[in-house]
């Protein structure tokens, strides 16, 4: 790695943002009065701060290293995903499910994504299955992130010994302020770390223009890379270069368009920790406003973070003589570590350079532990408020929700204990792929739930959400350990069965879990649904006699 | 055609779906904003 980060610049940026972080989160502590406060707290929010909050956890250091480690790879396609972000992500999100959400969820009663799912089809099973759906997989998601953040800070400020340290210290500071300030502490910390990243992210965006001579310039002479020849790209059969879309259908094309883009794009939608943003605005005006800050914030971080990252090809073709992956396998490292790496050789040299740098690895920083704070609420969320509350009515025969706001606490911190043992159990360079699993796993499992859930007229069928859920879950862990690739990576249960990574080879161990698990989930919703009308015509016609 | 140097339409056209997500995003919060401030609460 290029010397370029300035210690003592760094460790005083971090200084101040570590003490206005414990700041907030007191001032999280202070307002944090009952179980709804700490769950929600409606009354502390405003657009600007749901907005940026929303935008912060949405994009975490996933988006900006792993995405963007992937945009370098893959292209700029991955501006496609960028555009999924905006529009399923941010305006379907909050037009067609934020202003519903909030009203339902405020007119039973809800906390929670669990809570509200529970309520609408009056299940606990649901409740249960969502929330232990949180508690079991979200971990790893947050671990991917924070186990990101903690590899590129170490590695960029060359400080890779005190890596455990590191990582404890961003988990105790993340913990410390989820555990007692609950939301409100979340939310105002996510949107300073919001502004600090939008900052380094714009600073990047220009420097990156410039230093490539000009927009036209720096995409023409992207253009021009590709030779035809994708050998030692790491990318797939069908691709055509880093400008163009790859061939409908190919290996290159079902990875791009069917994991990173549709997996990520759509799996936004049944986030819980998004779900409680709009639980947490006071009416739906307020979500509305917070559109303007919130697209621009997304646009901004999401579109510099993959055009930078395909444009850093041409960076390092003319500064290193190579491409950006064999250039960074030749470094010894992954994907992952692209974006840091072309920051650290564009800034050095630059006057200012050292402030520039440090900025950014103060917005990585903030990129992961706004998402992990959020994360680390909701799984807290998950098992001290509503498995808890199942558990404990079921013994004493009880139908009122949780009102304990230390077991949540307790929980939280358990979980993050958890989370960082995780960290040390999982394999490299996974930011993007974990990400896309747990989004995917959710909206195959959840979406079509939700969706019905939210707008169906007169009583939800029970029946039809718990046959879509089960059908949804059950086909994408198939599809995702056994037929998929890169997710079979994960948990390798294939190979131990039978010898393979996958059971099938070729074009179809690219496509993603989502795309298969979700239209299967929908069609079963479907069926049930018109079984149970169909049932209760009859009934009806047994009933009146005709 | 070329947009700032990028010939593939499905990747300009990523660039424009983006920016026209961004101004319908605004169009909606600014309307919001201004029947705010005509006090006309639905």
């Amino acid at each position: 790695m290029t010397d370029g980060v300035s210690i003592p610049i760094f460790v005083g940026m971090l200084v101040i943002f570590a003490a206005i972080t414990i700041l907030l989160g007191y001032y999280g502590y202070r307002n944090t009065k009952s179980n709804e406060s700490f769950l929600l707290g409606r009354n502390k929010t405003s657009p600007v701060i749901i907005g940026l909050s929303y935008g912060a956890t949405f994009l975490s250091a996933s988006a900006v290293i792993g995405f963007g480690g992937q945009a370098a790879t893959h292209g700029l396609s991955l501006m496609w995903l960028c555009f999924l972000n905006l529009f399923v992500g941010l305006l379907v999100a909050f037009v067609i499910f934020g202003g519903q959400t909030r009203r339902i969820g405020q007119k039973l009663g809800a906390s929670t994504f669990a809570d509200l799912l529970g309520k609408i089809y009056s299940s606990r099973g649901i409740r249960f299955f969502t929330a232990a759906l949180i508690v079991v997989m979200m971990p790893i998601y947050c671990a991917a992130v924070l186990k990101g953040g903690v590899n590129s800070l170490a590695v960029i400020t060359g400080l890779e010994d005190y890596y455990d340290l590191i990582l404890i210290v961003m988990a105790v500071i993340v913990g410390i302020y989820v555990v007692y300030g609950g939301i409100i502490a979340v939310m105002y910390n996510d949107a300073l770390q919001a502004a600090i990243m939008f900052a380094g992210m714009a600073v990047i965006l220009v420097v990156t223009f410039s230093a490539l001579g000009g927009v036209t310039e720096a995409f023409t002479s992207l253009t021009n890379l590709w030779s035809g020849n994708a050998a030692d790209t790491g990318t797939l059969p069908g691709f055509n270069g880093w400008t163009n879309f790859s061939d409908f259908g190919s290996n290159e094309w079902m990875l791009v368009v069917t994991t990173f883009l549709m997996g990520v794009g759509i799996g936004a939608l049944t986030q819980p920790q998004l779900v409680v943003r709009f639980m947490s605005a006071k009416d739906d005006r307020m979500l509305d406003r917070s559109l303007i800050v919130g697209s621009i914030f997304m646009l901004v971080i999401v579109g510099t973070a993959y055009t930078c990252g395909a444009l850093s090809n041409v960076y390092f073709m003319q500064n290193d003589g190579m491409l950006a992956y064999p250039y960074l396998k030749s470094l010894g490292l992954g994907v992952d570590f692209i974006i840091p790496q072309f920051i650290l050789e564009i800034f050095s040299g630059m006057t200012g350079g050292d402030i520039f740098v440090c900025l950014f690895l103060l917005s990585l920083i903030c990129a992961s532990i706004s998402t992990i704070s959020a994360l680390m609420h909701t799984i807290g969320a998950a098992g001290g408020y509503d498995i808890y509350t199942l558990i404990r009515n079921r013994r004493q025969a009880n139908v009122l929700d949780s009102q304990n706001i230390r077991i949540n606490r307790i929980c939280t911190a358990v979980m993050m204990v958890v989370v960082v043992v995780y960290c040390y159990l999982m394999p490299s360079d996974i930011i993007a792929k974990a990400t896309s699993l747990f989004m995917g796993m959710t909206a195959a499992a959840l979406l079509p739930s939700f969706a019905y859930g939210l707008y169906c007229k007169g009583v939800p069928d029970k029946r039809a959400a718990i046959g879509s859920i089960t059908a949804g879950t059950v086909t994408y862990l198939f599809w995702a350990l056994f037929i998929n690739k890169s997710s079979s990576s994960f948990l390798p249960i294939c190979k131990w069965f039978t010898g393979n990574q996958v059971l099938f080879a070729g074009t179809i161990s690219y496509v993603d879990a989502l795309i298969i698990a979700l239209p299967i989930s929908i069609a079963v919703m479907a069926i049930l649904l018109l079984i149970s009308r169909h049932t209760a015509r009859q009934q009806k016609q047994v009933v009146t006699g005709e | 055609m070329s947009f700032f140097g990028l010939t593939d339409p499905y990747i300009w056209g990523a660039y424009v779906a983006c920016i026209l997500c961004v101004i319908v995003c605004c169009i909606i919060g600014i309307r919001v904003r201004k029947d705010t401030n005509k006090g006309d609460d639905q």
